[in-house]
């Protein structure tokens, strides 16, 4: 049904391929994926470009501008870049960049788009207050035996499988089409 | 032997690259299109924990392997620091609204690089929620800050093996496997167990977990033998030397956290040791690694024997645990008391011993009585101490800023 060519890999496969990446990350830069310092370090960036005084005297967005360096000046920011740049070529190779939005059989693209701003912004809140996402904190702290990162996968998982069901209009089809 | 160090041009182009193979992978497996991720919490398909768990598994065995095959230093590699009520609250709002949004930061990307509008929202949603973090943090900054354990692992935190550690880790990756596949074929989803392949992954698997046990974590000594390059020439131009006074000076700051380790043999812990160090063996030292690399920044930890020679294995041993600005008192407890016991003084009940040979790391002074840190060297108080010109030593290496984490 929503199966499109080319085919998405099989995810066990995805996995590995995953696990290579993140192994070959920790191996050569010490350090392992990530994606969600990466934008907070965009939005101080242009924040400092806008109120330069206001980001200097708040301390939570002034540890990622501390000292002359630019807040861009971080791994992370260089690989979100990559991360674009990946999917899109991707995305080229198997003919899937496409102006559309994915939602589901019983919400409009308009509903949709509400859906992911409001979630995008509470995601984005709940990464920079876990100190990561599921890329720094799931992938690389998972990896790595780290507490703190196995702690929050668990309540990552339980907290998605606990919301799914009052969500669900979100996503599944409705009872009478299966 | 790995992680490199890179900087400049060349670190950004191996940055992009990895970034480049993450995304392109996540496309790949369909982390671009919401409702495949989403379809994971109704049991309609399970590829978001089938992936990510492989990828787990994948890294830290190649991880460990390496590690136990000597080309990669673990104890250098990022690990993410434990704040326990953060990271348990943001995980929970951020499972509970990926159910919602679809996306998490990294898949969202990818979506937008494929032209997905909803992509797009949730980036921008993403972007204004933590503009929004930015500014209200401080309102919470005691929670943010709560629970704070440093880099501590499962292995820190079971006190197991890491052949152990990396074993739970593949039992409850095959347990999320196989029970989520179980309940979406109840469901009527996904397609049945393909038995042959699945009995080849959980062999690899399980192989890979055997190999780690098999091949253990080096030895101090081997470690030594491989790394000792790196670190004997801050041993050889003494910059991790630091002289009484400095260790005064340090003592005397209330803002840095001071462990000071004591490694002689109990007898002379009797005569005269410092008031607020602590005597530790050097076979120890490894179980203090998980207290040593939490302290909380400034910190510093010094190192200290009757000479050096004993001082100076434990600092080996520290460097190669990975616990960072550790120092050696300069010429030991010998010198210290030579600077601040006064003997001359009348009473003191201190007399060098005239038989004492140079460097041989033993006790060089006689106290009338075993006085322990009862002996006024031993809690000197520096604002009635004479002031000695020192060079100082001590360069604050503070863990919040080592590149790594998704900070």
């Amino acid at each position: 049904m929503q199966h499109e060519t080319p085919r998405y890999w099989n995810p066990y496969f995805g996995g590995l391929m995953l696990g290579l990446v993140l192994f070959v990350a920790f191996f050569v830069a010490g350090h392992g994926l990530g994606s969600s310092g990466g934008t907070a370090r965009v939005v101080v960036a242009l924040e400092r470009v806008v109120a330069p005084r206001h980001v200097a005297r708040t301390p939570a967005v002034a540890e990622f501008a501390h000292g002359p360096g630019s807040p861009l000046d971080h791994w992370i920011v260089w690989s979100i870049g990559g991360v674009l740049l990946g999917g899109f070529l991707s995305g080229l190779l198997r003919r899937r960049v496409r102006f559309e939005t994915f939602h589901g059989p019983r919400i409009s693209p308009r509903g949709r788009w509400i859906a992911a701003l409001l979630g995008g912004a509470i995601v984005g809140y709940a990464a920079r207050l876990a100190r990561g996402c599921t890329s720094g904190q799931g992938l690389s702290g998972g990896a790595t035996l780290a507490v703190g990162s196995w702690v929050f996968l668990f309540a990552c998982f339980a907290g998605a499988y606990g919301c799914a069901f009052f969500v669900r209009r979100l996503w599944t089809p409705g009872r009478e089409e299966g | 032997m790995a992680p490199f160090a890179l900087s400049g041009g060349s670190a950004h182009l191996v940055e992009v690259l990895i970034g480049l193979a993450f995304g392109f992978v996540l496309e790949s497996t369909g982390f671009g299109d919401a409702r495949r991720l989403a379809a994971q919490f109704y049991f309609r398909e399970l590829r978001v924990v089938q992936t990510m768990f492989t990828a787990i598994v994948t890294a830290m065995l190649l991880l460990y392997l390496s590690s136990g095959l000597g080309w990669l230093d673990l104890d250098q590699l990022w690990v993410n620091p434990t704040y326990l009520p953060s990271a348990a609250l943001g995980g929970l709002i951020f499972g509970v609204v990926f159910a919602i949004g679809g996306y998490c930061p990294g898949t969202s990307l990818t979506s937008l690089a494929t032209g997905k509008l909803d992509g797009l929202f949730f980036v921008v949603g993403s972007l204004l929620g933590m503009l929004a973090f930015g500014e209200t943090a401080d309102h919470f900054r005691d929670f943010y800050y709560a629970g704070h354990y440093g880099p501590i692992q499962l292995t820190d935190l079971f006190g197991v093996s890491t052949g152990t550690a990396v074993l739970l880790v593949a039992l409850l990756a095959l347990l999320f496997f196989g029970s989520l596949k179980l309940v979406a074929r109840r469901l009527g989803h996904e397609r049945p167990v393909h038995w042959p392949k699945a009995l080849a992954g959980t062999a690899l698997l399980l192989g890979g977990v055997g190999a780690v046990t098999a091949l253990g974590t080096p030895s101090l000594e081997a470690k030594w033998e491989r790394l000792g390059a790196k670190y004997q020439p801050r041993l050889a131009t003494r910059e991790v030397f630091i002289s009484p006074a400095e260790l005064l000076a340090l003592r005397a700051d209330r803002d840095l956290n001071l462990v000071t380790l004591d490694l002689r043999p109990e007898a002379d812990w009797n005569q005269f040791h410092l008031a607020y160090s602590e005597r530790v063996a050097l076979e120890a030292l490894p179980s203090l690694r998980r207290r040593l690399i939490s302290l909380t920044d400034p910190s510093v930890v010094v190192v200290l024997s009757n000479d050096e020679t004993a001082a100076t294995a434990a600092w080996r041993h520290l460097a190669l645990l990975g616990v960072p600005n550790v120092y050696v008192l300069a010429g030991g407890l010998n010198r210290w008391i030579a600077t601040y016991g006064s003997p001359a003084a009348p009473g003191s009940g201190l007399a060098p011993i005239a038989t004492a040979l140079a460097g041989d790391d033993a006790l060089h002074w006689r106290f009338a009585a075993a006085l322990g840190d009862r002996h006024p060297a031993a809690h000197l108080d520096p604002a009635h101490t004479p002031k000695l010109a020192f060079q100082p030593k001590v360069k604050l290496q503070r863990k919040g800023k080592k590149s790594g984490g998704c900070g």
